[in-house]
């Protein structure tokens, strides 16, 4: 129980370290798009189908957030496990999410999905089995979840203050939004699940799942050379 | 008790050794240098090391971006359609105008100028404190009574001063809305040139016609 909650604790710290390396950073505009961003400018009051589907939308096309997603349920079999972990994810980035743009908490939007291409590269490591080959434990899987999660939080809470969001209504559409992502997440999670449902049904998955993960790998390192690169060129 | 609940039927075929598992990384690690260096670099910021970005022009798209973020419409601003040239040649010859303004706290006013559409404004106002304020229009032809369009709205903090130039997106009328929201009186003073044909003022009910200047 001890070794536990110092664990707890230690990711605690590294998790405030990290975030407020980030605060003083200003907020670049990137990847919104320019006709949502004009909208949401424009936008006076509460929107809520607006917002939804601004949500949706962005957890749908957003390819760093299915890759993570990819990752943590590869190797879930059950559903029990995979709506905990879904479960834990979508706790964290909800947090962030209301809790940054809210408070208004301004973080560099680079860093923040440099990160997010970290968690891919992470998860990918960890369903190598790479964390007990070389470090002889297994990090809580749980908890990396519940991190990474708080990282994605603020990855989309960024891309919402990119839009001068109006003081009215504010809370409704940031609800809005956050439950528009977790129905894209839902959309987008249950293409997954189809996906790998039928490829482990063939023998192929087994011996390929190594190397899909070096692919994942892949995608995240690329992911994070490109935001650190913007975050260069921005600065 | 969180431990035991690790899952992960690990693969039963071989479980992968360290040295697979270091390859694997170092591979994806070089793809994906390979992968940003080549494409991603040159086709997002323009950065072309080894030069493939141009030889794919790639580089082109990082150019057609550039110039997009660039025009970010400002806070509050709906878009209005670009002009068309450098220039717009206009029928008539261009009117002036200046208004002072006293607001007590609490009180509001409006100044409009009918304009045709497409018809040109260059305009700066000032005041001795913040004001709310809403650049707005009325199309002549407007769906419902009550409908109009907001060009630049600051109803929360307020400013003191807003200078620009305005090209009106409907045959109307477009002006400004102040309100102060303040405990003092507040001075606002309007400079206004444009092609313009007549303005108004409304404080509460009232309308009042203005005198307009035709330039000389």
């Amino acid at each position: 129980m001890r070794n536990i909650l110092s664990r707890l604790a230690a990711a605690a710290a590294i998790f405030c370290i990290l975030t407020m390396l980030l605060f003083p950073a200003p907020a670049m505009a990137h990847n919104v798009s320019k006709r949502d961003a004009s909208f949401v400018e424009s936008n006076q009051g509460a929107a809520i189908p607006a917002f939804l589907y601004l949500g949706a939308k962005h957890m749908v096309t957003g390819y760093d957030h299915i890759a993570f997603l990819v990752g943590v349920i590869f190797f879930l079999y059950r559903l029990k496990d995979i709506i905990q972990y879904v479960s834990l994810f979508t706790l964290g980035h909800s947090i962030t999410l209301l809790g940054g743009v809210l408070g208004g908490v301004h973080a560099n939007p680079y860093v923040i999905d440099a990160i997010i291409g970290f968690s891919v590269v992470y998860k990918a490591f960890d369903n190598m089995d790479g964390f007990r080959r070389f470090m002889g434990f297994q990090p809580n899987t749980k908890l990396a979840v519940l991190i990474f999660g708080l990282f994605h939080g603020f990855g989309l809470a960024t891309k919402l203050q990119e839009l001068a969001l109006s003081k009215n209504g504010l809370v409704t559409n940031i609800v809005s939004f956050n439950v528009g992502v977790e129905i894209g997440q839902v959309l987008a999670l249950t293409a997954v699940l189809i996906a790998l449902s039928v490829w482990r049904t063939r023998a192929s998955f087994l011996r390929d799942a190594f190397a899909t993960n070096g692919v994942l790998m892949t995608v995240g390192f690329t992911l994070v050379g490109y935001q650190m690169a913007g975050y260069f060129v921005a600065a | 008790m969180v431990e035991q609940m690790e899952q992960q039927p690990a693969q039963q075929v071989q479980p992968p050794s360290k040295k697979a598992i270091a390859k694997a990384t170092a591979i994806a690690l070089a793809v994906a240098l390979v992968i940003l260096f080549t494409a991603v670099l040159p086709a997002e910021y323009g950065i072309d090391p080894l030069k493939t970005g141009k030889a794919l022009h790639l580089t082109d798209l990082a150019k057609a971006t550039e110039s997009k973020t660039d025009a970010k419409p400002a806070v509050g601003a709906r878009p209005v359609p670009a002009p068309a040239g450098i220039y717009t040649s206009q029928p008539g010859i261009y009117k002036t105008d200046s208004e002072d303004l006293s607001l007590m706290p609490g009180e509001g006013v409006e100044i409009k100028y009918h304009m045709q559409k497409g018809a040109g404004m260059i305009y700066s106002w000032k005041a001795t404190a913040p004001v709310a304020f809403e650049f707005h229009g009325e199309p002549d032809n407007k769906p419902n009574r009550d409908y109009f369009e907001s060009y630049e709205l600051n109803d929360q903090a307020g400013a003191d001063h807003s200078h620009g130039s305005f090209t009106a997106p409907s045959t109307g009328i477009h002006g400004w809305f102040w309100e102060n929201k303040g405990k003092k009186e507040v001075q606002i003073h309007l400079v206004t040139a444009g092609f313009y044909d007549s303005a108004k003022m409304m404080a509460g009910d009232e309308k009042t016609d203005l005198e307009i200047q035709e330039a000389k």
